[in-house]
C-alpha cells in the first residue's frame, strides 16, 4: 500500500539503479572480455552459442557476486527486499538468504563458464576427465545449496521457484516438439547437448526474472 | 483476494518486517499480500488471523463480494 509519492520515488530509484547497473555491467563485460582476449581467448572468433553460453555464464556469476557484495550492508540488502519507506536493515537471516542466492548464482555462472572456456582454451582428453570431475563435484555442491535455499524458503519463494519451474517445462517442452518434429522432416539439422542445454538454461532464466516480477514486485 | 492486512499492520505501527517476524515468513511474502499480488496459503492466512485476534472472513474478501 504507497502513495503516489512514494511510487514516483520508488520509479526513480529504479530508474537509478537500471542506469547504475548498466554502466556497471558495460565497464565489467569490457573488462572481462578484455582480460580473456589478454589470454588467448577471442569471443568474436566463437560460435554463436558459446557466446550466448559466455554471456549467460557471465551474468550470473557477476549478479551473484553482486548480490554477494550487497549482503555486506544490512540497510542496501533491505532495499532490495523492502521498498517501503521505513523499511529497518537487513536481519542476519536475510541476509544470510541473500547470500546464499549470491552463491547460488555465482556457482552457476562458474559451472558454465568452466567447459566453455576450458574447451576454448584447449581441454584434451588429458585434463579433461579431471576438469570433469571438478564439474561434477561443484554441481552437486550448487544442487546442495538449492535444496537448502529450497528448505529455507517461505510459501511465497517457493511458489515462485514451482511457477519458473512450470512455465520453463511448458516453453521448453513445446520448443523441443517442435524442433523434433522440424527434424523428423528434414528441415531442422542436429544440435548438439550443449546447444540445447545454453538454450534451456536461456528460457529458465527468462521465465525466472518474468515469474519473480510478477510474483513479488509491487 | 481483497485483504485488510495493510490496515491492521498500520494500526499498531508495525513495519513489514515486524510483521514478517512475528508471521515467520519473508518481507517478500507480506508485501505481495498486502498489494493482492498474492493470496497466502490457508496455513499462513489462519496465523495472520491468530495474530490479529480476527476469524479470516474479517481479514479476507473475494474480490467479487
Amino acid at each position: 500500500m504507497t502513495t503516489t509519492a512514494d511510487n514516483q520515488k520508488l520509479t526513480r530509484t529504479r530508474l537509478l539503479q537500471m542506469a547504475g547497473g548498466a554502466v556497471l555491467g558495460a565497464t565489467l563485460s569490457y573488462t572481462f572480455i578484455t582480460t580473456l582476449r589478454h589470454l588467448g581467448l577471442n569471443i568474436k572468433t566463437w560460435p554463436w552459442i558459446d557466446v550466448a553460453a559466455f554471456m549467460e555464464g557471465s551474468i550470473f556469476a557477476f549478479i551473484g557476486l553482486i548480490s554477494i557484495a550487497i549482503t555486506l550492508s544490512p540497510s542496501l540488502t533491505a532495499k532490495q527486499i523492502d521498498q517501503t519507506p521505513d523499511a529497518p536493515p537487513a536481519t542476519r537471516r536475510e541476509l544470510s538468504m541473500g547470500r546464499l542466492q549470491g552463491l547460488i548464482l555465482f556457482l552457476a555462472g562458474a559451472l558454465l563458464l568452466t567447459p566453455l572456456l576450458a574447451s576454448a582454451h584447449g581441454a584434451n582428453t588429458a585434463n579433461a576427465p579431471m576438469l570433469f570431475a571438478i564439474i561434477v563435484l561443484a554441481f552437486l555442491g550448487q544442487s546442495l545449496l538449492n535444496y537448502i535455499l529450497w528448505r529455507r524458503a517461505d510459501e511465497l519463494a517457493r511458489i515462485a521457484i514451482t511457477n519458473t519451474s512450470s512455465v520453463s517445462f511448458w516453453i521448453l517442452q513445446g520448443l523441443l516438439f517442435l524442433a523434433g518434429s522440424a527434424q523428423k522432416l528434414g528441415l531442422l539439422s542436429t544440435f548438439s547437448l550443449w546447444t540445447a542445454m545454453v538454450l534451456t538454461l536461456g528460457v529458465y532464466s527468462i521465465a525466472s526474472l518474468v515469474v519473480s516480477y510478477r510474483t513479488c514486485s509491487r | 483476494m481483497q485483504n485488510k492486512l495493510f490496515l491492521l499492520r498500520a494500526e499498531r505501527r508495525w513495519t513489514q518486517a515486524d510483521l514478517a517476524d512475528r508471521l515467520g515468513v519473508s518481507r517478500q511474502t507480506i508485501n505481495a499480500i498486502e498489494t493482492q499480488k498474492y493470496d497466502p496459503s490457508l496455513e499462513l492466512a489462519f496465523r495472520i488471523a491468530r495474530l490479529f485476534g480476527q476469524h479470516i472472513e474479517e481479514l479476507f474478501t473475494p474480490n467479487g463480494d
